[in-house]
């Protein structure tokens, strides 16, 4: 199954009168179950890409399919948002309530979701990210990786398929970074489909696939190893690769040659350590 | 200009069923010209302590001075506060307003005695500072005449620091500078911080990151729960790993990698934070392999 098949997809901003091509060309395919980590400069065009999938922009030239659906389609557009949730930036700007239960339920009772099921439904999402017991607490009260997770399950709460982050940790501080991490594994090991907007490299080592993005187009995609230790490839696209690679180019460049460039700080050790 | 915090403690809410304590009992000193790192978990009061230092908040007890002026007397100059202290908050983008990024960058230049020319060169200068290069020797950069809603996000962030930089302040206080910039903007961000404070200003920063503190400041404040807890060099700061870690700072990845390699053996001293050094380190070890 599939879960996003694009092809040949363009978008434009205009801007009085001023159109700048923000993306050009881009086929992509997800399959059901994975979890994609796109990476790319400031402008690269990734933030668009994702807002096309679940109608967020309006697609405007090539051919795109979400979980089998078109996000032209006006009529199933409500069906596509259900299906293909999204976890923004800002954690302060994406509450609607000022209670945890009341801001999950949010999108349930946008959908008539009947009444009788919503306390379960908020209960489980809440679970799914560790914030059971929170059901009542005022959402301003809450930490940046909490108010994050409580975000994450007002979209869970709709049992989507397809979850995208766009940036979601960038604002939390080393632990809300950590929480928010591992609620996304736990849900990409219940079968979700994972689309990871970062520009922290090391967020991106757990998956499957990484889209590189560079000047709006889809520059290459590949296994995170594949990707990550191509220090010219990264330095076209303006991303600086992780420290172990780094530091592996860097020995090569005065000469000294490791067997094999690390990804992890794990593998660079092990690497260093073998030498003798 | 020294910055002298005495014995400052801070609380929201007052007298009310809502109070917090965001601060208690802080006392510290940052020089001219020094890079002062800010550390601690999410609410541990940083913001509330810059707020301070830029006399946007008034202290419930204790004193702040500049310059060996108490900023919150009466008659303080607060003019001459606004001329030497810059800050440069949290997404600071989200701050633009003006039709173009000439004018928005002019904005905090209304106030002072400048002619037109000299403020037109203030904003050349301030845009060239964040890396607006102008193709022309007089004309100011391309960008000027944009509309600053219509930058992307990196763009939009270093438009907004050329806004404090045009004052030309003498400290510079960062919050969360590097939040939501891709890699090389991060870069590109602590490489102007690191010319600014080659000129002179002393810089303030606020951030998460580590890594990015421990390569260019000089000294790290760490906050916990509204106390400051430890300060010290990006070394010292960062010298037992489960203290940081308890404190909610983790160490950066260069000081990880560090500690990993002296727990197996082959690096004599595990206290590293800056890249350069440890990469050193590692081809002395490698060299010293070799030798033997």
């Amino acid at each position: 199954m599939q879960a996003v098949n694009g092809k040949r997809i363009f978008f434009t901003y205009e801007d009085d009168g001023v159109s700048s091509p923000v993306l050009e060309d881009v086929s992509l395919e997800i399959q059901a179950g994975e979890f994609i980590a796109v990476l790319g400069a400031n402008g690269s065009g990734k933030s668009t890409l994702v807002r096309l999938l679940n109608g967020l922009l309006p697609l405007e030239k090539g051919e795109l399919k979400v979980w089998n659906l078109d996000p032209r389609q006006e009529s199933r557009l409500w069906e596509l948002r259900r299906l293909c949730g999204m976890v923004f930036q800002n954690p302060d700007n994406q509450f609607v309530s000022s209670i945890v239960e009341e801001d999950v339920a949010f999108g349930l009772r946008n959908y008539d979701t009947p009444e009788e099921e919503i306390p379960e439904r908020v209960g489980r999402a809440l679970s799914l990210v560790g914030m059971r017991g929170y059901e009542r607490y005022s959402t301003h009260m809450l930490s940046g990786g909490q108010k994050q997770r409580v975000a994450m399950a007002g979209v869970l709460a709709m049992e989507p398929e397809i979850l995208i982050f766009d940036e979601a940790t960038s604002m939390l501080d080393p632990q809300g970074r950590r929480e928010v991490l591992a609620c996304l594994r736990q849900i990409h090991g219940m079968g979700k489909t994972i689309v990871m907007i970062t520009h922290y490299v090391e967020e991106a080592l757990d998956a499957d696939r990484i889209f590189l993005m560079q000047g709006g187009k889809l520059r290459k995609s590949g296994s995170p190893r594949e990707i990550l230790t191509d220090r010219g490839l990264l330095a076209e696209a303006n991303l600086i690769p992780p420290l172990a690679v780094r530091i592996y180019f860097d020995l090569k460049d005065s000469g000294i040659l490791l067997d094999r460039c690390p990804l992890t700080k794990e593998e660079l050790v092990e690497e260093l350590c073998r030498l003798k | 200009m020294p910055i002298e915090v005495k014995n400052v403690s801070c609380r929201y809410g007052e007298r009310t069923p809502l109070e917090v304590e965001a601060l208690r009992e802080i006392s510290f000193r940052v020089e001219d010209g020094e890079f002062v790192g800010i550390m601690g978990h999410t609410g541990c009061g940083k913001s509330t302590l810059i707020h301070l230092m830029a006399g946007l908040l008034i202290p419930g007890e204790g004193r702040i001075l500049i310059d060996g002026k108490d900023i919150n007397e009466p008659g303080y100059d607060r003019e001459e506060l606004r001329r030497t202290l810059g800050i440069v908050f949290q997404y600071p983008e989200s701050q633009l307003f003006e039709t173009t990024v000439e004018k928005d960058v002019a904005f905090a230049l209304k106030h002072l005695d400048l002619s037109k020319a000299e403020k037109a060169e203030r904003v050349r200068w301030a845009l060239e500072a964040v890396g607006f290069r102008a193709d022309s020797r007089s004309g100011p950069p391309e960008i000027a005449g944009k509309s600053p809603l219509a930058l992307s996000g990196g763009e939009k962030r270093r438009v907004a620091i050329a806004g404090v930089l045009a004052a030309g302040p003498r400290i510079l206080i960062f919050d969360e500078p590097l939040a939501g910039l891709d890699p090389s903007g991060r870069l590109e961000f602590l490489e102007l911080a690191a010319r600014l404070h080659s000129q002179g200003t002393t810089i303030l920063m606020v951030s998460h990151d580590a890594d990015a503190l421990c390569g260019y400041a000089d000294r790290i404040l760490v906050l916990d729960r509204g106390r400051l807890c430890a300060e010290g060099s990006p070394e010292e700061i960062f010298r037992d790993p489960g203290r940081a870690e308890a404190l909610h700072i983790g160490a950066g990845e260069v000081r990880r990698i560090a500690q990993v390699l002296y727990e197996k053996g082959r690096l004599q001293n595990p206290e590293i934070t800056k890249y350069k050094v440890l990469l050193d380190e590692i081809k002395r070890m490698i060299k010293a392999g070799e030798g033997t």
